[in-house]
C-alpha cells in the first residue's frame, strides 16, 4: 500500500511515458494530416485514478478503462498511441504546451473549459460523496459539508463545485467547507480511510471503484451533482483533430468496441455513453458550438502567443487573501522546522561526538537515513506510512492540539518531517563547527573543573557558532523552498495556493512565474538578513578571534 | 634521591605509583612513582619526548593512565576504592576533583570570546557558583595580583603572549586550587616576555603553594625548585635538590642533557636572567 502511494504521489511532472500498442495497418477512420505525419497520437492523462487510468502493480504498465479507450482510438485512426502521465492539476498546462494532442482523464465539461478547449464528450457521470459506512454525519449534498472536511482531487471539476458550494454557504451565514485538495485520487482516498476527512468527493466512476475496494467500510452518501458530460479535451485550434477523434469514437461505438471495454471494467454504473455531444446525440458539431471545418478552409494552426500581463500583475501585486496566508504558512513552516531541526541537530551532533557507542551509532543511522533519502519520500513515509504502521492509530489527525493551538495534523507531520530532515544536516554542520574548535579550549575548560555539558554550552558552542552561522543561513534558504513539497499533503502553503489558481485559470506561466517572484523575494530578503548577521559577527570576531597570537610558534605538544 | 623522597612523604600532596601510559602501542610512561609534598615546588626536566608533559596531564586526568594510581591530597584521581578495587568515577565527579588542581598550558588556551575578566570569572560563577559581583571582585583582585589590573576588559587577541599567560594563571587561581600544574608555560612566549610569567610563578612558590612545573627554564629550576625531577624515555632517572642536580648529576643521561642545555641558546638566555 505504501509503495503504491509513493508511486502515485511522485510529483515529477513526467512520471511515466509509456509507448503503447502499435497502430493498426488498416485505419478505419482517416487520421488528420498532422497526426498522420507523426504516425502517433499522444494522450495526457493522470495514471493515478483507478479504474479509469492507473499504473498496474508492476510499476510501469498503464491500465484502465480510459487507457483501453485511448488505445482503441489510436488503432481506429491507424496510429500508435502514446500515453503520458501528469498529475491532474498539470494536465491542461501540458496540453497547452503541446506535450500531447489530447487529454483523456475523466475531465468534466465546464463553461470555462469549453471556452478554451474542444471537447469530444463520451460519457455522462454523476458526482457525489463517499463517506464512512452508515454516513454518521448525514452528508448527502455539498451544502451538508458546511464546517466539514472533504477530500477532492486538485484541479477536478468537483473541487470547483465544492468551492462554489462553500461560497454559497458563507453568503448564507454558515461556516465554509474545509476543502482539502490532493494531487491524486489515491491520496485523497487514503485520507478518507485514515479518518482525516469526513468525505471524499468525486465522479461516479472513480467513486464506485474505491467503494468496491473498501470492504464495506464506506458508502455513497449522496449524489448531489447530476450526470454531467465528460470529454476528451483538445486545444481550441485543433478542430480537425477533434473531429477525427469524434469520428473514431463513433466508429468504436458502432462496432461495439467501447461497450466491450465498458463491461470489461465494470463501468456500466458510471453513466450513459455519449457519441461526442451528450446533449445532442448525432449532432454534426461538438459542445460549445464547434462545427467541423469545411473542406478547403484554412485552419487556424496556432493561438497567438499570449502573456496575460494584467492577470500577472494582479496575481503578484494584488495577492489574494489565500496567497498571503499561503506565504505566511510557508514562512511559519520553514521557521519552525529550522528551529526544531537546529535544536535537534545540536543534540545529534553531541551524541555523534560522544564516547558512548550507542549514541554514535544512532547518529550515524539517523544522519544516513535523512540525508540519504529524498525529503518528499520522508514526508509521505511519515504522514501516510507511520499511521498505517501503527495499526490505525493516526498520529496526525485532522486537527491536533499543540501547546493550546489547534493545528492541522498534516502541518504537524510536515514540520516534523522537515525538522528531522534538517536535524540530519544540522548535525553535520554542528559537528564540523565543534570539531573546528581547538582541543585546548575543552582542555582548559576541563582543567577548571567544568563538566562536559557546561564546557560545551559555555566554551565550545559559542565559538563554534561563528563557523556554524553561514551554513545555517543557507539551510534556511533551502528550507523556504522545500516547504513547497507540503502541497502534496494538501497544506495550503504558497505553492499549493498558486497551483490551485493555475488549475482554475489555466494560466500556468503567469502563475508559476508569479509564485517564483514570491519565493525570490523571500529568499532574497533572507539573504540580506544573513549578510547582516555575518557582517556583525565578523566585526565581533575582530575582538575575539579563535587563534592566540603566537600559536604558530608553539612547538607541538607531546 | 631515595632519601629525599622519603622525607617528602610526610605530608604528601601528590602520590604516583606505577603509572604507565600508552598512546596506541607506544608506551610513553613506564611505571612512574613520584611523591610531592605539600608546599613543594617540583620542576620536571628532560629531553623532549621524555614524557614530562604527559605525566602532568595524567595528574589532572587530561590523559587517562592504563596502569598505576594517582592520588592528589590523599584522594584517587578518576577512581575510588570500593571493596579493595578501584572503580572509575563519573565525569561529574572527575570534574569536581579537577577544581582542586589548576593547570596552565603552553598555549594559554584562554577563551577567545571572553574578556580577561570574563575568562577569570567564568569557572567561579558556573562551577563554584559564586554570585557574579563576588566573582568579579575576586577576578579583579587576581588580575591585579598578576599585574593586569588595567587589562580586565581586553580580549585575549589584544594581549601579548606574556599577558595572556598571566591571565591564564589568574584564571587557574580563581578556582582556589591546592595543586598547580604548569605545562611548559613559557615555551610559546617571545623571549622578552618569559621573565614576567616566571616572576608570577616564583611568587606563587614563595607563598607556599604546591607547584609541579614542566619547563626548559633552567634558571627558574635552579632558583625556585625544591627538587628537580629528571625524566627520559618515560622513566624518572634522577630526583634531587637543584644544587645536587646542577653540580653533581648522577645519571649519565642527566649529565648528557645538562651539557646540551648549557651549550644551547636557551640556556644562554636564562643565564642572562640571573
Amino acid at each position: 500500500m505504501l509503495v503504491r502511494s509513493l508511486r502515485l504521489l511522485a510529483l515529477a511532472v513526467l512520471a511515466a511515458v509509456a509507448p503503447l500498442a502499435g497502430g493498426s495497418a488498416f485505419a478505419l477512420t482517416p487520421p488528420p494530416p498532422s497526426l498522420a505525419k507523426a504516425g502517433e497520437i499522444t494522450f495526457c492523462t493522470e495514471l493515478g485514478q483507478p479504474p479509469a487510468a492507473y499504473i498496474s502493480a508492476d510499476g510501469m504498465t498503464s491500465v484502465g478503462f480510459e487507457v483501453d479507450l485511448m488505445k482503441a482510438i489510436g488503432s481506429e485512426l491507424g496510429l500508435k498511441t502514446r500515453i503520458v502521465n501528469y498529475k491532474l492539476a498539470g494536465l491542461l498546462g501540458a496540453l497547452d504546451s503541446n506535450k500531447c494532442d489530447a487529454v483523456m482523464a475523466t475531465m468534466g465539461v465546464t463553461p470555462e473549459r469549453l471556452k478554451r478547449y474542444n471537447y469530444v464528450e463520451y460519457i455522462k457521470s454523476a458526482s457525489g460523496l463517499l463517506v464512512p459506512r452508515g454516513n454518521p454525519l448525514r452528508l448527502e449534498t455539498y451544502e451538508d459539508l458546511s464546517a466539514r472536511r472533504v477530500a477532492v482531487n486538485q484541479g477536478s471539476s468537483n473541487e470547483r463545485r465544492l468551492k462554489e458550494a462553500s461560497e454559497r454557504l458563507v453568503k448564507a451565514g454558515k461556516p465554509p467547507i474545509d476543502i482539502l485538495t490532493y494531487p491524486t485520487y489515491a491520496v485523497a482516498f487514503r485520507e478518507l480511510e485514515m479518518g482525516r476527512v469526513d468525505a471524499f468527493a468525486s465522479a461516479a466512476l472513480t467513486r464506485s471503484y474505491y467503494l468496491s475496494r473498501s470492504s464495506g467500510r464506506f458508502e455513497i452518501g449522496g449524489t448531489p451533482i447530476p450526470p454531467n458530460p465528460f470529454g476528451i479535451m483538445l486545444r481550441k485550434t485543433d478542430i480537425e483533430e477533434a473531429f477525427a477523434i469524434r469520428d473514431a469514437w463513433r466508429a468504436l461505438l458502432a462496432d461495439g468496441t467501447v461497450q466491450k471495454i465498458v463491461s470489461k471494467w465494470g463501468a456500466e454504473q458510471a453513466g450513459p455513453l455519449c457519441d461526442g455531444y451528450c446533449d445532442h446525440p448525432g449532432a454534426s458539431g461538438l459542445a460549445g458550438g464547434v462545427e467541423p471545418p469545411k473542406p478547403g478552409e484554412a485552419q487556424v494552426t496556432k493561438l497567438p502567443v499570449r502573456f496575460d500581463v494584467p492577470f500577472f500583475l494582479d496575481f503578484v501585486f494584488n495577492p489574494s487573501r489565500a496567497l498571503l496566508q499561503g506565504l505566511g504558512l510557508t514562512i511559519l513552516a520553514a521557521g519552525v522546522s529550522l528551529a526544531c531541526g537546529a535544536s535537534l541537530g545540536i543534540l545529534l551532533a553531541i551524541g555523534g561526538l560522544s564516547r558512548f557507542k550507542a549514541l554514535h551509532v544512532f547518529n550515524q543511522v539517523f544522519v544516513g537515513f535523512f540525508r540519504g533519502t529524498p525529503v518528499l519520500v520522508q514526508l509521505v513515509l511519515i504522514y501516510f506510512g507511520l499511521p498505517a504502521l501503527m495499526g490505525g492509530v493516526d498520529l496526525f489527525p485532522a486537527t491536533m492540539n499543540i501547546l493550546g493551538l489547534r493545528v492541522s495534523g498534516a502541518l504537524v507531520a510536515g514540520i516534523l518531517t522537515f525538522s528531522l530532515h534538517e536535524a540530519a544536516y544540522m548535525s553535520e554542520i554542528f559537528r564540523a563547527g565543534i570539531q573546528s574548535i581547538d582541543v585546548g579550549q575543552s582542555e582548559a575548560a576541563k582543567s577548571l573543573g567544568m563538566p562536559p555539558g557546561l564546557a560545551m554550552r559555555r566554551i565550545i558552542l559559542p565559538q563554534a557558532f561563528r563557523v556554524i552561522v553561514p551554513p545555517l543561513g543557507n539551510q534556511f534558504n533551502i528550507m523556504l523552498k522545500t516547504t513547497s513539497l507540503l502541497s502534496v499533503i494538501a497544506i495550503p502553503e504558497l505553492f499549493h495556493v498558486a497551483d490551485a489558481v493555475q488549475s482554475a485559470t489555466y494560466k500556468a506561466f503567469e502563475v508559476y512565474l508569479g509564485v517564483s517572484i514570491y519565493y525570490l523575494v523571500l529568499t532574497g530578503a533572507w539573504t540580506l538578513v544573513q549578510r547582516q548577521i555575518e557582517a556583525r559577527m565578523r566585526s565581533g570576531s575582530v575582538k575575539a578571534a579563535t587563534a592566540p597570537g603566537r600559536a604558530d610558534l608553539a612547538p607541538l605538544r607531546r | 634521591m631515595a632519601r629525599a623522597d622519603e622525607a617528602a612523604v610526610a605530608v604528601s600532596a601528590v602520590r604516583l605509583r606505577g603509572v604507565s601510559k600508552w598512546f596506541g602501542s607506544t608506551q610513553i610512561l613506564h611505571g612512574v612513582d613520584l611523591d610531592v609534598a605539600q608546599g613543594e615546588t617540583i620542576v620536571i626536566v628532560g629531553p623532549s619526548g621524555s614524557g614530562k608533559t604527559t605525566l602532568i596531564r595524567c595528574i589532572n586526568r587530561l590523559e587517562v593512565v592504563q596502569e598505576g594510581t594517582i592520588e592528589v591530597g590523599g584522594e584517587y584521581i578518576g577512581a575510588r576504592m570500593a571493596g579493595g578495587k578501584l572503580v572509575p568515577l563519573s565525569e561529574k565527579k572527575i570534574a569536581a576533583q579537577r577544581t582542586r588542581i589548576g593547570m596552565v598550558f603552553q598555549r594559554f588556551n584562554l577563551f577567545p570570546h571572553m574578556t580577561a575578566l570574563e575568562n577569570v570569572m567564568e569557572a567561579p560563577i558556573h562551577v563554584r557558583k559564586l554570585p557574579r559581583p563576588q566573582a568579579a571582585q575576586e577576578a579583579r583582585a587576581l588580575l591585579a595580583k598578576v599585574g593586569l589590573a588595567d587589562k580586565t576588559d581586553s580580549y585575549p587577541r589584544e594581549l601579548s603572549g606574556g599577558q595572556q599567560q598571566r591571565v591564564a594563571i589568574a584564571r587557574m587561581l580563581a578556582m582556589r586550587p591546592d595543586l598547580l600544574l604548569f605545562d611548559e608555560p613559557t615555551s610559546a612566549l617571545d623571549p622578552e616576555m618569559v621573565g614576567e610569567v616566571l616572576e608570577v610563578m616564583r611568587a606563587l612558590a614563595l607563598q607556599g603553594m604546591t607547584l609541579i612545573v614542566v619547563t626548559h627554564e633552567m634558571g627558574f629550576a635552579r632558583d625556585v625548585a625544591n627538587r628537580i625531577v629528571f625524566m627520559d624515555k618515560g622513566v624518572i632517572l634522577e630526583s634531587a635538590t637543584p644544587a645536587e642536580f646542577f653540580s653533581h648529576p648522577k645519571h649519565p643521561r642527566a649529565i648528557e642533557f645538562l651539557s646540551k642545555v648549557r651549550a644551547g641558546p636557551a640556556m644562554a638566555k636564562t643565564e642572562g636572567d640571573h
